[in-house]
Formats: C-alpha cells, structure tokens, sequence
C-alpha cells in the first residue's frame, strides 16, 4: 500500500481520536491559561507517549501543540492576557470586541481563522516542506538581524498615534530584554547585583505584567456605569454571520497564513512575531487602517491565522533538518528521538507512513479544535460576563500569579510580573503603546544575537561591517524594512496624491 | 449567627482537605514521599531527555513518584542557585552539567550558587565534543582545517552552543594546542547552531557526540575523547591526530549542600541502577549518549580535578571574575 | 495637568542612566556593543521628544486623585500578596489577598456583613483552583510555611 495511504489509515482508529480530543481539549485549558505554555503541556505528556505507537503520540503532541496556540485567544480577548506569546496582536482588537460586549463574536472569529491558519499551515507541511526547508537555513545572523530590525520597524504602522514614542517604547522594551546573561559573550549584565536576575525576563510575566494588570487597574477604579458594558448581547445566529464574515476576508486569511507560515519556518522566531507582522500587514492593506485597535474583526483574523499557521511552518525544518524552529517543536523533536525516529529526509522516505500520519492527524486535530473550541469559548465567553468585578478582579490577580510563578517555577518571576504591570500602568498614562514594549522585549534578544554573531563572523573581512550589506537576503531584508518604516508617509502621500480626499493635518 | 459559624466550619474543612502535604519530619526510611527533580535547562535539550528516559527506571528504583520541574533560566544557573537554597532532605535533587557548575561561579561575580555548595550524589553520562563540518566541505581532515587556519587566522568561523561551554572551552583549547587563531561563535543552544553550518553561515562546529547521530549532513573531524565515538566510528580522536584534547558535557545530579550521606547513597544506588539496566542503556548510546557510572567520591574527585583546570584556564584567558 | 511627552522623555532619560553606568560591569565588548547602541539611540529619540514637547506643547489631564489611590492601594495589595506566600503559604495568602481586593472593587461588602460569604467565595476558588493545578495539571505552585 501507498505510505501516505496506510499512514493516514493509521491515523484513523478510535483511540488515536480519544487521545487527540483529550489533547485538544488539554491544549485549550493551557493555551488559556496565561503562563502555562504548549511546551510545558507537551513536556509533560513525552513520557506518556513512550508506552504508545510513535503515531498515537505524535498525533497528541500535535493535538496540544495546535489547540495551546489556539487557546491563547481566549484570555486574549476575554481579559487582556495573552495566554500564549502567539496571541499578542489578538488583545489589540479582540479585547474592545469583548469590552463591546461582542466577545462571542471575536471568539468565533478567532476559531475560524485558527482553523483556517492551522490548515494552510498543514497544507505547506504536507507539499512544500523540502524545498521551504532550503530556504530556512539560507537565513543566517545577518539576515536574523535584519529580520529583527524588520519587526521593529512595524511599530511605525502599529504606533500610529505617535510613532516617535512607539520607537522609544520598543527601545525600552529591547534594553529589559537585556537583562541577564548576554547571548554572545556570557556576561551577567544590567541584574543590579541580584542573582536571580541572572535569568532575566521571562516573556511571559512581561506580557502579563504589561496587559493584564493596567487593565485589572482599570477595571477597580471603573465606575458602575461603565460596567454595563461587559454585558453581552445576545445575537441569534452569530456563528453563521460571524463565520460568513470571516470567509469573507480571503485576502486577510491567505496573507495571514503565509506569514505565518514562513515565520514558523525560519528557527527561533515563531508565532509570537508572525502574529504581529500578520496584524501590521493586515492594518497597512485594509482601506480603513485607523478602525484597528476599536475592536474591528480583522485584527483578530489577521492575528489568529497567522499564529495556527506556524505549527505547520514550525514542524517543517523539524522534519525535514531536525531543526526545531519553535520551542514546542523541541519537545516534539525530543519524543521523535526517543521513539528512534530521526528527522531528516529519511522521515519522508523510509518512515512517510508516519510523517504524513502525524501532518493527517494535525488536520484531524485543527477540526476537532473548531468543535471544541466554539463549545468552550462561548461557555467561558458567559462565565465571564456573569462574573462580578469584585470576583473577576481578585481572580485574574491570581491567574496572574500562578501564571507566572509557572512558566519557570520561580518567585523572582512573579516580583517581576509585578513590577512591569506597575510599568505598564505608567507607560500607559505617558501614551506610550505597551505593544512596542513587547515587540522590544521579544526581538531585542533575536536582534542582539544576529548583530554580535555577524561582527564575529565578519572579523576576517577587509572591512567588517559590509557584512550587513553584501548578502542579497540582507538586501531585500533592509528593503522590506524601509518600506515598513516609512510606510505612513507613503500611504499619506498615496492619500493625497488622487485629489479625492481632503488630507491630513500635520 | 450560625449562618456564620457554619460558613466558617466550611472554610476550615476547606482549608484542611486542600492543604495537605504537611510533610513528615522524622524519615526513617528515604524516599517516603515523591522526589523533585531539577531540569535547569529547556524541554526537547539533552538534560531533559535523559531525564526523560531514567524517568520510569528511576521511578522502579526509588519505590517513589519522581517529578520533573523545571527551573530555567541563566544558562542553569537559576535552578542550581534553588538547588542549593533547598531542604538537605533529599527529596530535592538537580541535574548538574560540568562544566557548568565550574565556570559559572568562576566566570560570574556573583553566579548565586558556589561549585562545591552542589553535593555530587551521581554521574551519569558524558557527551564528548566533536568537531564537525558540512559533508561538502572543504576540510576532509584535522590536519587541513588546521592548516587553512593557521594560513587565515580568525577566518575560520566554529559554532557552538553558548559561551563558556564545553565546545567553547574545547575551541580555545585546540586554538592553543595547534597554535590557531579561530572565531568562535556562540549560539543559543547545540540546536540553534546546526542550521547555521547546514546553511554555510559558519565553517564548522564544536558540538557534542548526540548531535552527530541526529545530523547525517555532518562529517565529523575528530573526537575530543580518549576513545572512538560510536555513532561516528571513522572518526580520529583529537588524541590520534597529535592533540591532546579531551573535553566534553558531563551530566549528572546533585543534591543541596548538607545532605545526610546515607540519602545520597540511596539516590547514588537508584541513578547507578538505572544506568545498568541494558533497556536504557541502548536508547542511550543510540542518542550518542557515553555511559559513565560515577558514584559520589569519584564525582566530587572529577569535579575537584576539572575546577583546578579551569581555573588555570580562564586565569590565562583572563576571563575570571573579578 | 502634564506633558505626557515631556514626562515620557525625562523618564526615559532615567533609564538611559541606570543603563549606562552598569555598562562599566560587564567584561567583554561582545555583550556590551548591542545595549550601548539600543542606549544611545533611546537617549537621542528621547531628545526629540524632549524638543518636540516644547514645539508641540499636549497637555493631560491626571487622574482624578481619588482613583489614583486605589490604584496604588491596588498595586501594594498585589506586593502584599506576592510578599506573604512566604510567611502564611500560598493557600492562606491567597484566601487572605482575594478577599482584600474583592473589598476594594466594593467596600460595601465590609457593611453588609457579607464579609463571611466573600471569604467563602475566596477560600472555594483558590482551593479549586489549588487541586486542578497541583494535581491533576500538576503544575507546582509558589510554597510557604503553612501550605507546601
């Protein structure tokens, strides 16, 4: 029989289908839960795989991995929280849906455009995975740095209000990135002294400590009025014109997903920038950038298919290099070794009945994810909403706590926490846009490495630092970021130049 | 009134039933309860599926649930500084990698631990560095890669995982044996840096024996060990082509200073046996994994031996902590 | 009222201070080269908010004085909190901090004597929450004295 064929037969038995739904099922309570992360969810679940079939297992690591970047979008939208790095972008836009009492509806939005993302991922996994695999290791310090420097630049579209002061947002948020021990070189810098700064700041407790609790600040001094808000409305209905809605958006969808998917695939970067770059693409292309961040759906599409389609991207190099391109892919790439298969192109080969079973099961998984996940978002949507204040406040410190005590089992990470929530709040008076920050934080890192990488490995040229500049990849790279530097000044131009409207005031 | 009353009835059983755990202080007989076991570094890395493997053996072993937490953060140094902030019970154990616990607290002014505040209770396994490059490369032999660097110095770029790494330490070390100058380029991890030779951005790496049986792309030069590597059994040792370069990752665990011997040897015996069982042992060196059956005297005699030698080391690369 | 720019911008300064004289403890050029460039480029961008907040003057208002209590009676609640899971244990810390900041959201618990029930409610949801965590996720959670 035909591998692929016997592969996907595999996959189709009902065991393999009660550990895939309690997968998804599991992958949903973690991706929700702000602080516990695919990674851990799948770490914990390796052993267990030991004692099944290597497709079984596989198929419920993929199973969490898939409904954990999902999930995310729940504490997204409902409280603020990024469950999971990969849904940043989705709090810009899902949360005043949610404030709108329409958070029924960026849930389903969500959903759908996961589903969406995941497939198209998968879709790339399944038929390009060799060829998008050359391309990956073509990427080099150089071209890390420049991609970097592409993610920053994003602030000038996502900032709009000031860009100036996004810019020095996320130059703060690269200089917290810098706390701890330095990538190149070793050093503990910038800890002021204290040990357990050695380990830096966790992205996590940064995230919730910016999000989550200026808006747990908010929601104390609120007055009663103001609450009414939370309070849903009811819409017969609402799955099919939401679904409609979303299918509408192709263009979003399709852009989204391939974002997503080339940055799943390049190694280290992963969902928590793909879903950004997927939201600054989507506010550039729409006709009416300035509804994003009021709670316009297409932020949150744009966010959500982006960050399901790196779970296809990021098991490509996986598969095909043994290169984990994403942390979870790591421990995905641990139970391979352990099960003795090795990634590589003997995966596609000797054991594709295997490789195309897991990419099946994935396809199995994103559809069992769209059930799921609609059954759990609307239920917690209405939990939610009944909550009173003085319930849901206390509640989401706690969550806060524990999420991030979690991610690394450390106090010190909680005291952290804290403390950038303080921050948060004050950067929030001074009208700079926390969303810079946190690009700052996740990049500063990707772009320190790239930067000191490429001065080394530039040491033996006549001139070092033509280095930035010579590798064609670095061209267009610098080029892409020019563009999306000055992109507000082209699209007034651009604005101007028809006549039709009236300008803007400068 | 007794609305109240009986509400804070409820409380109180509450509280009871949820909080359990009060541990018991007299232990007669160790373990009597489930033993935490420290990984300090990330899921899917070399640590955690070693731990991975002996957990089930370990498990049998010890007659107690064994549970993996996870501490990471500062290249370790964040879990070993909880390590040694622990209960000396025993129920607390860490996974220690040499060289780290030697270098961190030399190399760092304050690393949050000390190296003999770690008690060495076992180790299990070391992975010798290799030298590898691409199957293309121009480097067919030791001899040619030292030739070419020795005609460009500094040309030669040679990644690895992590600064002050055992591939990093094992650079300078060939750098002074051959009398070359090369460009060491660290990267997040042994992982990290595989793609950055496939895709030709470095011209080889210092990576350890595990990461050999997993990248058939890579031929390996030498082997900084006193014997051949099974998983790539054509290659010299570095010792074969005229350098005497041995240097590799030694895993094992360690308890918090303070610890009762009779417990260490309790842990010592349960890691030994795991070891020795034939089932685990062949998943091991199938990984690449050499096995190496350390009890605590002699773990504490290699650490003893290996921190002079450091020391001496980085006094000359002036890198020690001032 | 203040300048957001303007306060942005020395705030900023600050940091580029507390930066910069630490950039003297680190060892090699490798880890100092990339912070003093993200510095310097965070000291200049600062400038021009400094000058542009002279050109362009914005004012804002401050909040009203009364919130701004609570949010930094809030924010020291949620130390606290953090603070004693070491001395009372997390479970007895956690009942104690819920309960706290529930009183803030609505200080009329405190009058309608529905002190009882609010604890209840604190004590039922962290010791869910306690079980779902440490036994069937098995996540370990912060320790104290009390409660391991």
């Amino acid at each position: 029989m035909n591998p692929i064929v016997s592969g996907i037969m595999q996959v189709l038995t009902p065991t393999n289908f009660l550990f895939m739904l309690a997968g998804t099922v599991g992958g949903l309570i973690v991706g929700a839960l702000p602080g516990l992360t695919a990674t851990m969810a799948t770490a914990l679940i390796v052993p267990f795989t030991f004692t099944m079939p290597p497709l079984s297992g596989l198929a419920t690591l993929g199973a969490i991995y898939m409904a954990a970047i999902y999930g995310g979008a729940f504490s997204a939208i409902l409280v603020n929280a990024p469950g999971t790095p990969s849904s940043i972008g989705t709090c810009f836009d899902g949360y005043p849906m949610a404030k709108q009492g329409r958070g029924q509806e960026a849930i389903i939005a969500a959903t759908i455009s996961s589903v969406v993302g995941g497939l198209l991922g998968i879709i790339a996994l399944a038929l390009l995975a060799p060829p998008l695999a050359a391309v990956a290791i073509k990427f080099g310090p150089p071209e890390y740095f420049w991609v970097s420097i592409f993610g920053i630049t994003i602030i000038s579209t996502l900032s709009s209000k000031s860009a100036l002061k996004g810019f020095i947002g996320g130059c703060l948020g690269i200089l917290l990135s810098m706390i701890g021990i330095s990538p190149v070189g070793g050093d503990v810098r910038f800890t002021f002294g204290i040990s357990a700064m050695q380990g830096g700041i966790e992205l996590i407790c940064g995230l919730i400590g910016l999000f989550c609790i200026p808006e747990v600040l908010a929601l104390i001094v609120q007055k009663a009025e103001d609450l009414e808000r939370l309070k849903p409305k009811k819409v017969k209905g609402i799955i099919g014109t939401t679904t409609r809605q979303v299918l509408k958006q192709k263009v979003n969808l399709l852009r989204s997903g391939i974002i997503g998917t080339i940055v799943g695939i390049m190694p280290g970067a992963g969902g928590s920038i793909a879903n950004l770059i997927a939201y600054n693409e989507a506010k550039r292309a729409s006709k009416h950038p300035e509804k994003f961040g009021t709670g316009i759906i297409d932020g949150v599409i744009a966010t959500e298919t982006a960050n399901n389609a790196t779970v296809g991207g990021g098991l490509i190099p996986l598969l095909t290099l043994g290169i984990p391109g994403t942390p979870t892919a790591a421990v995905i790439y641990g139970a391979l070794l352990i099960h003795g298969l090795r990634p590589g192109m003997e995966l596609f080969t000797v054991h594709a009945d295997i490789t195309y079973g897991f990419i099946f099961s994935l396809l199995i998984a994103t559809l069992m994810m769209l059930v799921v996940g609609l059954a759990v978002g609307t239920g917690l949507n209405e939990l939610l909403s009944r909550l009173p204040v003085r319930i849901l406040v206390p509640s989401i410190v706690f969550l806060s706590i524990i999420g991030s005590y979690a991610i690394r089992n450390n106090m010190a990470d909680v005291f952290i926490m804290l403390a950038f929530g303080a921050v948060g709040y004050i950067i929030k008076q001074l009208e700079i846009d926390s969303g810079a920050v946190v690009l700052g934080l996740i990049l500063g890192p990707l772009a320190e490495e790239g930067f000191v990488q490429s001065l080394l490995m530039s040491k033996a040229l006549p001139v070092p630092w033509t280095i930035f500049f010579t590798r064609p990849l670095s061209i267009l790279l610098i080029a892409l970021s020019a563009l999306s530097l000055f992109w507000p000044l082209i699209s007034k131009l651009k604005a101007q130049r028809p006549g039709r409207e009236e300008g803007f005031n400068v | 009134m007794r609305k109240i009353s009986k509400v804070a009835i409820l409380c109180l059983v509450i509280i009871m039933v949820t909080g359990t755990g009060v541990s018991t202080l007299a232990s007669n007989k160790f373990p009597e309860k489930s033993v935490n076991y420290i990984i300090c570094f990330n899921p899917g890395g070399e640590s955690d599926i070693t731990a991975r493997l002996q957990h089930k053996y370990l498990e049998e072993a010890l007659g107690q649930k064994v549970v993996i937490v996870y501490k990471i953060g500062g290249g370790g140094a964040i879990g070993w500084s909880e390590l040694v902030r622990s209960k000396p019970d025993g129920y607390t154990i860490s996974g220690d990698n040499l060289p780290h616990t030697i270098v961190q607290p030399l190399q760092r002014k304050d690393a949050g631990y000390t190296t003999e505040q770690l008690k060495r209770t076992y180790c299990f396994e070391l992975t010798p560095n290799v030298l590898a490059v691409r199957q293309d490369s121009p480097f067919k032999t030791l001899e040619e890669f030292v030739e070419y660097a020795k005609k460009y110095p500094e040309a030669v770029t040679v990644g690895g995982s992590a600064s002050w790494s055992a591939g990093h330490l094992a650079t300078i070390e060939l750098e002074h044996l051959a009398d070359i100058k090369l460009t060491y380029i660290p990267f997040t991890g042994s992982g990290a840096a595989v793609p950055a030779l496939l895709g030709g951005h470095v011209s080889a790496l210092m990576t350890y024996t595990s990461m050999i049986g997993q990248h058939p792309e890579m031929r390996v030069l030498a082997v900084a060990s006193d014997q051949r590597s099974p998983v790539c059994p054509d290659a010299p040792t570095f010792q074969e082509c005229g350098y005497d370069l041995v240097e590799g990752c030694y895993r094992g665990v360690s308890v918090p200073p303070g610890t009762p011997d009779e417990i260490v040897n309790i842990l010592a015996e349960a890691f030994d046996k795991v070891n020795r069982n034939p089932e685990f042992q062949s998943k091991m060196e199938e990984l690449g994994y050499q096995m190496v059956y350390l009890g605590p005297e002699e773990y504490e005699k290699l650490v003893r031996e290996k921190t002079v030698y450091y020391t001496e080391l980085l006094r000359e690369l002036d890198a020690l902590a001032k | 009222m203040y300048n957001p720019d303007r306060t942005a911008a020395i705030l900023m300064f600050v940091v580029v201070l507390i930066f910069t004289f630490q950039f003297s403890d680190i060892p090699s050029t490798y880890s100092r080269v990339f912070p003093k460039a993200v510095t310097w480029t965070l000291a200049i961008l600062s400038a021009i908010l400094l000058i542009q907040s002279w050109v362009t003057p914005r004012v804002a208002e401050y909040t009203d004085t009364r919130e701004l209590k609570k949010v930094g009676l809030a924010i020291i609640l949620m130390f606290g909190w953090i603070a004693c899971i070491r001395f009372l244990g997390f479970y007895l810390a956690s009942v104690v901090f819920f309960t706290l900041l529930m009183i803030l959201v609505e200080p009329s618990l405190l009058k309608q004597n529905k002190l009882m029930a609010s604890i209840f409610i604190a004590a039922v949801e962290i010791g869910a929450f306690y079980m779902v965590f440490t036994r069937a996720l098995n996540v370990p959670l912060p320790r104290g004295i009390i409660f391991q």
